[in-house]
C-alpha cells in the first residue's frame, strides 16, 4: 500500500516540521496578575463613582440557571446606574465549563463570570490569573459576617490556583443549594409513615415503604453523578464536615478511605442490591427522576434542594422536604453556595462590577432570588417562600449553614474527580467494586493529582 | 525518484496551481493545529498556563493507563456496529432499490438517510427515550409477552455497548445507502441486461455486477464509517457518557475529558496521536483489501 | 422491468420497514416538541392537543433567528469554498502526473481520519493571535480545511471513473486542461457535486465542538447546534418538550433543503443516465 507508506513518512516529516516552529504551549499567554484590576476597592461604590465611568457597556456571562435570577436583577441594576448597559450571555452548565476559561483569556474578556468551585474549574481561572481576588470588596461590603468561614472556603484559593480552601476570596454567590431529601407526603400517609427527622427515622422509613411493596428511593443515575450525592448525604451523617471538607480541598494527609465514608458507600450499595432504587436507574436521566418521583414514582427523592418549585408544581404541593439530623441534632450534607460569581482580572469597569454584586448580594433583593425558586443566604432572614415545601428548604438551607454542615462536592477535589467518581459509583451500585475498592479509587485519583501538581510546582520554581 | 530531477521542469506547474488554493487551507487550518498536537504531546499543559516539557511521559503513562485497553475493546465493537452492519445494510438496500421500480423512490430516500442529517444530540435524546425503562421499546417486548426481557438498556452493563451500536448502525446505514445508490446509477443498464439474459437471479446478479462495480463506493463508505466508529465521542457522551461504569468508554471519549473538562491537553494530545496513527493503519489495511493494489 | 409483483411486494415491504425505523425516533422527537410544557409522553401514546408553546419557548430563550442565520451563513461559505477548492485539487491530483502525489495523498489521509478534538485547542489559540475568535471566519475557515479531505476523496474517485475517451476527445479537440474542466467534465461531475455539496452541508450545518470553542461568547454569531446545546446541556430544570421543539428547529431547515436538493440531484443523475 503506497498511500499508507507515505502517509507514515509524511506524517513523520510534517511533525518535525510544523512542531519546531512552536514554543512551549502556552508560554507568554497568561500571566498572574501582579497588580488588582482597578486598585483596591476600600469604600462601597457609590452611583456616582459608577456614573463618573460615562456611559458604558458591562458584559456578562453566567449559567443558564441564573437567566430568571439576572431577568430581575438587571433592570433593576440599569434603572439605578443609567450609564450602564448589562449584555448578559447564559450558557448551560455544561457548556460554561468547557468554555469559561478561554472566554476569560479572550481580549475581549467578560467583565463578570461564573465559575465552578474546586479544581476543575476555578482552579484554572485563578491559577491562570483571569480573576481578580475579592477580599477588599468582601471586607468594603462585610460579606464575612452574613457567610461562616467553613462556607467561604469554596471560593478560596492560594495566588497560584495550587491550594484550594484558603488564601483569598475569588468568588461569591448570594445563593445556597443541598443535597436532601423530598418525600410524597400522599405516599407516607397511606403507608402511615411520619416525615422521617433524624437519620435513624429516614433508614427505618425506606424499610416500611419497601416491606409495603413500594420504590422507597427515585433515583436516575444516567449522568453518574446523581448517585454519588447519595452516598454524600449518607457520608454527612458518618464523617465531620471538616474532614470532608480538608479531603476536598486537598489538605496532605487527608483521607477519604475512612470508615464513615466506606460505610456511607456500603450502604448505598446495600440499598441498590435491596431493590430501594428501583429497575433501570442507570439508565434515567435525573430529570427524568425528578419528572417520576413528580407523577408519583417512589416514597423518596434524593436531589437538589433546586428541584422544590418545579416539584411543588408537578405534584400539587403534596411533597415535602427534610434533611435528616444526625444523633446530636446537626445535620451535614452535600451542598455549596451558588456557582461563584468572578470578577475578571482585566476588566476596565471595576466599579460597575463591583456595584453589580453589591446589587446581588443586597438585602433588598434576596426577596426576588426566592421568588425565582433558589434559597438566598442574604436577606437577613425576612424572606418569605412560595409554598411550604421551598419554606422547608430555605429554613433547613440557612440551619445547615448554621451548622457549618455544607460538605462540599467530592468531584471539586480533582480535575478528574467528577468523572472518577462517576464510574465507580456505577460501579459500586452493580458490585462491580466493593465500598473500600470505590474509596481507594478516589483516593488513588486524588494522590495522582496532587503527584502531579507537585511536579508541576517543581518545574516553575 | 525520477520526478525530482523534473522537480522544476515546466510541466508540472500547472497542477501545482491546481493544487495550491486546498494546500495553504489545509496545511494552515488541518496541519498546522495536527503538527501542534504532536508537540503539545510532549508536554503536560492545562490548555492556559505555561506547559512542563514531559517529553515521552504521557505516552508512557498511557500503557500503565488500565482504562485504555477495555476503551480499545468496546471501539472494535463499534466498528462492527457502525462500519460493518451499516454497509451491509447499505448494499442490500441500494441492490434492491436498483432491482425493482421503486414507488416513492425520492421518499424512501429521503427518510432512509433522515438519520445522517440529524445532530448528534438529537440522536442520543430520542434513542435514550426509545431505551428507556418505560419506553417504547420495554412497552414493545412486554406486549409480546417479553416482559422479563425489558430493563434500561444504556444503563446496564450488559446491553450498554450494543446499544450504542445499534444507534451508530442506525445513524451510518442511510449515509451507505446514499453512496451506493450514487454508484449504482453509473453502473450500465446492459450489464444488468446481460447478467439476466445470462439467467443471473438476483443474488447473482448482486455479486457479478453490483458489487465489483461499488467497490470505490465501498471504500469510501468503509473509511468514512470506520473512522467515524474509532473516533466518534459525541454519540457515546451523550447517550452513556462512557457508562455505567467504564463499559462504553472509548478513547476519544478521554481525548475529550482531557481536551476540555479535565485540563489534561498534553495527554489528550498524546491519546489523538496514537488514535490516528490507529485509524490510519486500519484505514489502510480496509483499502488494500477492498480496492486491492490501486491507490 | 423483469423483475416479477412478488419481488415488487416484498421489497416495497421491506423499505417500508427500514422507513418506518429511520423516521420513528424522528417522530418521537415531534411529539415531544408538540406536546404541552412540561409534560412526558409515555410508551406510545400520541398527544390528545397540539401546542406550539414549546416552538415560542425555544426560539425566544434560543435566540434562534439570529442562531439559523448563522448557521446558514457558515454552511453555505463552507459548502461553497470546499468545492470549489476540491474540484481544482482532485482534477490535478487524478489527471496530471507530478512528483509527490504520494505523500500529498498520505497527507490528506491523515485529515481524513484524525480525531480532531484534541487539535481543536492549538486551532484556538492559532485563530485567536490572528484576532478571528467570535468572528464567522473562525468557523469556515477551519472547516473548508477538514471538509477538504473527504471532499478531494470524493471528486478525485469521480473524476478518475469517468471514461478517458471523453478527456482525449477534448484535448484533440485542442481543449485546455481549465476548459476540459469546465466544460466536459464539470457538467457530468453535477450529480456527484450535488450529493457532496448536500454531505457537506449537513456536516457544516451540524457541526459543534469547533462552534463550541472558536466562538464561545458572542452569541450574534453563534451556530443553531450551540442554540440546541443550550437546552440539552442544561443540567437543571430540564424541559425535555422545549429541548425536543428546539432540535426540531436544528433540524428542520436541513431536512427541508435535503428534500429539494434531492429531487434535482435525481433528475440530474436521470438527464446523465440519458446522454450517456
Amino acid at each position: 500500500m503506497k498511500t499508507l507508506r507515505w502517509t507514515a513518512v509524511a506524517g513523520i516529516a510534517l511533525t518535525g516540521i510544523l512542531a519546531t516552529a512552536c514554543g512551549v504551549p502556552g508560554a507568554g499567554g497568561s500571566t498572574v496578575a501582579s497588580t488588582l484590576a482597578g486598585g483596591p476597592v476600600t469604600q462601597r461604590v457609590s452611583v456616582e463613582d459608577v456614573k463618573a465611568m460615562g456611559d458604558t457597556k458591562l458584559r456578562v456571562l453566567a449559567d443558564a440557571g441564573e437567566e430568571n435570577t439576572l431577568k430581575a436583577l438587571v433592570p433593576l441594576y440599569e434603572k439605578k446606574y443609567p450609564n450602564v448597559k448589562v449584555e448578559v450571555a447564559t450558557k448551560g452548565f455544561d457548556d460554561l465549563m468547557k468554555t469559561v476559561v478561554n472566554s476569560m483569556s479572550g481580549s475581549d474578556a467578560p467583565d463578570l463570570a461564573q465559575g465552578n468551585q474546586g479544581y476543575g474549574t476555578d482552579g484554572p481561572l485563578v491559577k491562570a490569573g483571569l480573576i481578580r481576588p475579592l477580599d477588599d470588596v468582601m471586607r468594603t461590603y462585610g460579606w464575612e459576617n452574613t457567610y461562616t468561614e467553613g462556607a467561604l472556603k469554596q471560593y478560596r484559593w492560594s495566588p497560584d490556583g495550587s491550594i484550594f480552601g484558603s488564601g483569598s476570596l475569588y468568588g461569591i454567590s448570594p445563593a445556597t443549594e443541598y443535597v436532601g431529601v423530598f418525600y410524597n407526603t400522599d405516599k407516607l400517609a397511606k403507608l402511615g409513615i411520619a416525615p422521617p427527622q433524624t437519620y435513624a427515622e429516614f433508614t427505618a422509613a425506606l424499610d416500611r415503604v419497601k416491606a409495603a411493596g413500594e420504590q422507597p428511593i427515585m433515583l436516575g443515575n444516567a449522568e453518574k453523578y446523581p448517585a454519588s450525592q447519595v452516598i454524600g448525604l449518607v457520608q454527612g451523617q458518618n464523617t465531620p464536615s471538616r474532614d470532608v471538607r480538608s479531603w476536598i480541598t486537598g489538605v496532605p494527609g487527608t483521607t477519604v478511605a475512612d470508615p464513615g465514608t466506606v460505610d456511607a458507600a456500603r450502604t448505598v450499595q446495600d440499598w441498590a442490591a435491596q431493590g430501594y432504587f428501583g429497575p433501570g436507574y442507570n439508565g434515567i436521566s435525573s430529570d427524568d427522576a425528578v419528572a417520576k418521583f413528580g407523577a408519583g414514582e417512589g416514597a423518596f427523592l434524593v436531589a437538589g434542594s433546586w428541584n422544590a418549585p418545579s416539584l411543588q408544581e408537578n405534584m400539587n404541593g403534596k411533597v415535602g422536604f427534610t434533611l435528616p439530623a444526625r444523633a446530636d441534632g446537626t445535620r451535614a450534607t452535600v451542598g455549596s453556595l451558588g456557582l461563584g460569581w468572578h470578577i475578571g482580572a482585566k476588566t476596565t469597569k471595576l466599579p460597575a462590577a463591583v456595584a453589580f454584586l453589591d446589587l446581588l448580594m443586597s438585602d433588598e433583593f434576596a426577596q426576588t432570588i426566592a421568588d425565582v425558586g433558589r434559597t438566598p443566604v442574604t436577606g437577613a432572614g425576612k424572606v418569605r417562600a412560595g409554598s411550604p415545601v421551598v419554606e422547608q428548604v430555605n429554613t433547613i438551607g440557612l440551619k445547615l449553614l448554621a451548622d457549618d454542615g455544607q460538605n462540599f462536592y467530592l468531584d471539586w477535589a480533582s480535575t478528574t474527580m467528577y468523572d472518577t467518581i462517576g464510574a465507580k459509583t456505577q460501579d459500586l451500585l452493580a458490585k462491580h467494586t466493593s465500598p473500600s475498592g470505590f474509596a481507594k479509587a478516589l483516593q488513588d485519583d486524588r494522590d495522582a493529582f496532587a503527584a502531579k501538581q507537585s511536579a508541576d510546582a517543581k518545574a516553575a520554581s | 525518484m525520477t520526478g525530482l530531477r523534473a522537480w522544476s521542469a515546466r510541466q508540472y506547474w500547472p497542477a501545482f496551481l491546481y493544487l495550491l488554493p486546498a494546500a495553504v487551507f489545509y496545511t494552515l487550518f488541518v496541519l498546522r493545529p495536527l503538527g501542534q498536537t504532536a508537540w503539545v504531546s510532549l508536554f503536560s499543559w492545562d490548555g492556559i498556563t505555561e506547559g512542563r516539557w514531559v517529553g515521552a511521559d504521557n505516552y508512557s503513562a498511557l500503557l500503565d493507563d488500565g482504562r485504555i485497553p477495555s476503551a480499545i475493546g468496546h471501539s472494535l465493537v463499534f466498528v462492527v456496529f457502525y462500519a460493518i452492519f451499516p454497509v451491509a445494510l447499505g448494499l442490500f438496500l441500494a441492490a434492491l432499490m436498483s432491482r425493482i421500480r421503486v414507488r416513492g423512490l425520492s421518499f424512501f430516500r429521503a427518510v432512509l438517510f433522515l438519520p445522517q442529517i440529524l445532530a448528534t444530540v438529537v440522536v442520543a435524546v430520542s434513542w435514550r427515550w426509545i431505551y428507556d425503562i418505560d419506553g417504547p421499546l420495554n412497552a414493545a417486548l412486554r406486549a409480546v409477552g417479553l416482559g422479563s426481557l425489558a430493563r434500561a438498556w444504556l444503563g446496564d452493563y450488559a446491553t450498554a455497548l450494543p446499544a450504542v451500536g445499534i444507534v451508530g448502525t442506525w445513524v451510518m446505514y442511510g449515509l451507505c445507502m446514499v453512496l451506493f445508490l450514487a454508484g449504482v446509477q453509473k453502473i450500465p443498464t446492459e450489464l444488468y441486461e446481460s447478467a439476466r439474459l445470462d439467467g443471473c437471479g438476483p443474488i447473482r446478479e448482486f455479486f457479478t455486477v453490483t458489487l465489483p462495480a461499488l467497490r470505490g463506493e465501498i471504500a469510501i463508505a468503509l473509511v468514512l464509517t470506520i473512522t467515524y466508529a474509532l473516533r466518534n465521542f459525541d454519540l457515546v457522551w451523550n447517550t452513556t457518557a462512557g457508562g455505567p461504569g467504564t463499559s462504553t468508554t472509548v478513547p476519544s471519549v478521554f481525548i475529550y475529558q482531557g481536551a476540555f473538562l479535565t485540563h489534561e491537553v498534553g495527554s489528550a494530545a498524546a491519546i489523538s496521536v496514537c488514535l490516528t496513527a490507529v485509524v490510519l493503519v486500519v484505514t489502510g489495511v480496509i483499502m488494500r483489501v477492498v480496492r486491492g493494489k490501486e491507490g | 422491468m423483469l423483475t416479477s409483483r412478488r419481488q415488487n411486494v416484498i421489497g416495497h415491504a421491506i423499505l417500508a420497514v427500514a422507513a418506518l425505523i429511520a423516521l420513528y425516533p424522528f417522530l418521537s422527537v415531534l411529539l415531544l416538541a408538540f406536546g404541552e410544557p412540561g409534560t412526558r409522553t409515555s410508551g406510545f401514546s400520541i398527544p390528545t392537543s397540539v401546542s406550539f408553546d414549546n416552538f415560542t419557548e425555544a426560539w425566544r430563550r434560543g435566540l434562534f433567528s439570529d442562531a439559523l442565520t448563522s448557521s446558514l451563513i457558515v454552511a453555505a461559505a463552507v459548502v461553497v469554498g470546499t468545492i470549489v477548492l476540491a474540484v481544482l485539487a482532485s482534477y490535478a491530483l487524478a489527471f496530471f502526473p507530478f512528483p509527490l502525489k504520494g505523500p500529498m495523498l498520505g497527507l490528506l489521509l491523515i485529515g481524513l481520519v484524525m480525531p480532531y478534538e484534541a487539535t481543536v485547542i492549538p486551532l484556538y489559540y492559532q485563530l485567536k493571535d490572528w484576532e478571528l475568535v467570535n468572528t464567522y471566519w473562525a468557523l469556515i475557515l477551519p472547516q473548508i480545511g477538514l471538509s477538504l479531505p473527504f471532499a478531494v476523496f470524493w471528486m478525485r474517485t469521480f473524476f478518475v471513473s469517468t471514461p478517458p475517451a471523453l478527456r482525449e476527445a477534448a484535448s484533440v479537440d485542442g481543449a485546455s486542461r481549465l476548459r476540459t474542466l469546465r466544460s466536459v467534465l464539470l457538467p457530468m461531475a453535477m450529480p456527484a457535486i450535488g450529493t457532496l455539496a448536500t454531505l457537506l452541508f449537513l456536516f457544516a450545518w451540524n457541526e459543534f465542538l469547533l462552534a463550541l470553542v472558536l466562538v464561545p461568547d458572542d452569541r450574534s454569531v453563534q451556530t443553531a447546534p450551540l442554540a440546541l446545546s443550550f437546552f440539552a446541556g442544561n443540567r437543571r430544570n430540564s424541559d425535555p418538550g422545549v429541548t425536543a421543539a428546539a432540535a426540531v428547529l436544528v433540524a428542520l431547515p436541513v431536512l427541508i433543503s435535503y428534500i429539494a436538493l434531492q429531487r434535482r440531484m435525481i433528475s440530474g443523475m436521470l438527464a446523465g443516465a440519458v446522454k450517456e
